[in-house]
């Protein structure tokens, strides 16, 4: 009896299967990489598991999210984060948007523009961080040299000392990353509004900021939405900016809720407590994904 | 999952303890050489290669993996480890990460229960944050005879609850450093450096002046803000926690002293530069002082080296050197010795002893912690030796500091305790607490991280 060769045996093999067969790379990668993880981490989450205390883990239920609502570490992250994502939120759309306007005028050497541009999004993460916290370092940043230099300060100040400047700087930094990205998007929009709108806004005598209120914005409508929510994703994820840029202090000043994750985890050794907090904050911005896909659904029908 | 230990360990039938002590035999052997011949320490391990064809070596064929941080690069990877390997036949693996990231490193070695790393870098709070779950207890284990020479107090840093988790090979403690030129400019005698607090800060109004100030304190974060109390609490003759660490007292009369101290000089008196509060390491600290910028300096003696070296220092042969004025006896510190310890779960902890034992030998206390290094050895007898006295002249003023008291106060609980100090002492010199209630809410805070992490001990 004569086998079927390889290509035989793929050639027989009915379209589900073998749909299966080229996903399988795949889904073992997904399986081993991501859903395995994750389901460690819920595992985790459900056992006591204080590294400073044993290796072993020691099945607690539901009382590690129920710790975390007391928890005054985590109270005064929730503002923290909150304050620090609303900024970048409104910095970063605000900021892209006024670019993608500029952007999408023409003027002489505007090619070179729209790629000078996207030199802050090649930056890495944690470079960016390092940048920004050398340009306010108080001793040798660039701000003070600058402001010095200018006449603006008498002497040199500390930036980076209090919660709400501190945010702020960190929130700058996250803009100046995200910009480039957001910009684009917001100009690829722009540029699928029809001329033809714009001539017909101004036989109307509709102004500058006419035409910006009554044709631009409501064609963004959908992508504005779209980029304020992946900025609201963006932030609530915030880690190698704070942890480079401040290290969460002074004191805990800007621990933000994903900067405690990391704390809690490595340095307090408290996986348990960690892995619950890392899970709400998971659930909470996949919730907010959801909702992002299915704005961006909606806009496509 | 069980893991042998040092008793247990299945490479003793290979290796015997008879073994190991002809490792640290050989070394201290070869360094007695090198001091009587007057020889390099190079010339100590020079056998030729003919002979090394001949001569086997007590530990030939084994691997060991070095785990550190990187400020130990220059001196353990490019000086000692050589040194080791020729001396004992093994192949070191030397790995080394910034210094801020040795938790969450040990942390997946504890988590993943790995011993992929058999010789770990330590301190005194890794050793009591560790020692229940990925640093090996070595009390019996070490040599008794090594131990002897080393000096007690940082034996003492290494040992948790009546368990000792690790080696320490220097007794860095502060002391203080000044700029003479500055002195000199201020109208002060370079040789006669502050006795009490209150003559430090009479001295630092004289120099500050527009544009500088006389010292630099740091805030940056936990261990920043840790240090900068204790060091000055240490010398009010009181103790921060109870012997067996479940009591914490700084809401007291010394606690507010040392707080009402730190206070004045940033706000009230002036002479601590606010831009250097929000530093965090001794490196970027240490700079500036090279630079120049500040007058008094308070930190880890092999600054004083650092401070000689031309390629790096602008203050060369201007820098004097006293202990540190205290607020109540005469001085007070803060030792911070370093050392190794051995993981639980190495395959390889006859070797990673041996390795541990060799830090500690004369050869290496002398040339490499001593001489090149600049940190004061843990090995008390190398400072009697003239050319280490020679090299490395501020083991005199260490030798008078560590007269004075200098606990770290190393503890599971190190960070989160220190993270408590940070947070009250910006909003302090801010001027959004008093001193007064500084320590009372540090008090109470602090007390009860002590509280919850015994409870979690005794569940």
């Amino acid at each position: 009896m004569a086998f079927p060769t390889v290509s035989q045996r793929f050639q027989r093999m009915d379209e589900g299967r073998f749909g299966l067969l080229l996903m399988a790379p795949t889904i073992i990668i997904l399986t081993v990489f991501l859903v395995g993880p994750i389901l460690y981490a819920i595992w985790m989450s459900l056992n006591s598991m204080d590294l400073t205390i044993s290796p072993d883990a020691d099945f607690v239920g539901v009382q590690n999210y129920v710790q975390l609502v007391d928890d005054p570490a985590v109270q005064d992250a929730v503002p923290r984060t909150l304050y620090f994502a609303g900024l970048t939120v409104v910095f970063s759309t605000a900021m892209a948007l006024l670019l993608a306007l500029v952007l999408n005028e023409s003027f002489r050497g505007r090619k070179w523009v729209r790629v000078f541009i996207l030199l802050p999004w090649a930056v890495a993460p944690v470079v960016n961080g390092v940048l920004w916290r050398y340009m306010f370092h108080p001793q040798y940043g660039l701000i003070n040299a600058a402001l010095y230099a200018l006449g603006l300060i008498k002497e040199y100040r500390v930036w980076l000392d209090n919660a709400a400047v501190s945010l702020a700087i960190a929130s700058v930094a996250s803009t100046w990353k995200a910009l480039p990205f957001l910009a684009l998007i917001l100009l690829a929009a722009l540029q699928s509004i029809p001329e033809s709108l714009y001539r017909a806004a101004k036989m109307d005598g509709a102004g500058a900021w006419s035409r910006f209120r009554f044709v631009v914005l409501p064609h963004l409508r959908g992508i504005l939405i779209f980029v304020v929510l992946l900025q609201i994703i963006v932030s609530l994820q915030a880690f190698d900016l704070i942890y480079t840029l401040t290290r969460g202090g002074p004191g805990t000043d800007t621990v933000v809720l994903n900067y405690l994750v990391y704390v809690n985890a490595f340095e307090r050794l408290n996986l348990g407590n960690a892995a619950a907090m890392g899970i709400l904050l998971a659930l909470f911005i996949v919730g907010l994904s959801g909702l992002s896909l299915a704005f961006a659904v909606s806009r496509r029908r | 999952m069980s893991n042998p230990t040092l008793k247990q360990a299945p490479f003793l039938s290979r290796l015997s303890r008879r073994q190991f002590l002809k490792i640290a035999g050989a070394s201290t052997f070869a360094a007695a050489a090198g001091v009587a011949t007057g020889a390099p320490a190079s010339a100590t391990r020079g056998t030729t290669p003919a002979m090394a064809k001949h001569v086997a070596k007590p530990l030939d064929g084994q691997e060991l993996n070095i785990f550190t941080g990187n400020h130990h690069d220059k001196y353990v990877r490019d000086l000692v480890i050589p040194m080791f390997q020729d001396k004992t036949g093994a192949k070191v693996n030397y790995t080394s990460i910034g210094g801020g990231d040795i938790d969450a490193k040990y942390a997946v070695f504890v988590a993943s229960q790995d011993g992929s790393q058999d010789v770990l870098y330590s301190w005194e709070t890794l050793n009591a944050k560790y020692g229940r779950t990925l640093m090996e207890d070595i009390t019996t284990s070490f040599p008794a005879k090594t131990l002897q020479g080393i000096a007690p107090v940082t034996v003492k840093a290494f040992t948790f609850l009546g368990k000792r988790y690790g080696i320490p090979f220097d007794s860095n403690i502060f002391i203080m450093m000044y700029n003479k030129d500055l002195y000199k400019a201020a109208g002060l005698d370079p040789e006669k450096p502050p006795q009490t607090w209150k003559e430090f800060i009479a001295y630092s109004k004289k120099l500050t002046k527009a544009g500088q100030y006389a010292t630099l304190f740091t805030l940056g974060d936990g261990n920043a803000s840790f240090a900068t109390f204790a060091s000055m609490f240490n010398s009010t003759g009181s103790l921060l926690y109870n012997a067996d660490l479940t009591k914490f007292s700084v809401d007291n009369e010394a606690g507010l002293m040392t707080m009402n101290a730190i206070n004045d000089a940033i706000t009230k008196d002036k002479v601590v530069d606010p831009t250097g509060l929000p530093l965090v390491s001794s490196i970027e600290q240490g700079k500036v002082f090279r630079a120049g910028k500040f007058a008094h300096y308070i930190a880890a003696p092999n600054h004083y080296t650092l401070a000689q070296d031309s390629t790096q220092s602008q203050v060369v042969g201007k820098v004097g050197m006293s202990i540190i004025p205290g607020l109540k006896l005469r001085s007070g510190s803060l030792g911070l010795f370093e050392g190794y310890g051995i993981n639980k779960y190495s395959k390889n902890k006859v070797a990673a002893l041996a390795f541990l034992d060799f830090m500690v030998s004369p050869e290496v206390q002398k040339n490499v912690v001593a001489i090149n290094w600049g940190r004061p050895p843990s090995r008390l007898a190398t400072y009697d030796d003239p050319d280490v006295q020679k090299a490395s002249p501020q083991f005199a003023v260490v030798k008078q500091q560590a007269k004075f008291p200098a606990p770290r106060y190393g503890s599971p609980f190190y960070f989160d305790v220190g993270t408590v100090f940070s947070n009250y002492m910006n909003k302090m010199v801010k001027g959004e607490k008093t001193p007064k209630a500084a320590v009372t809410g540090i008090q109470a805070d602090a007390q009860k991280l002590v509280d919850a992490y015994w409870a979690k001990v005794k569940k």
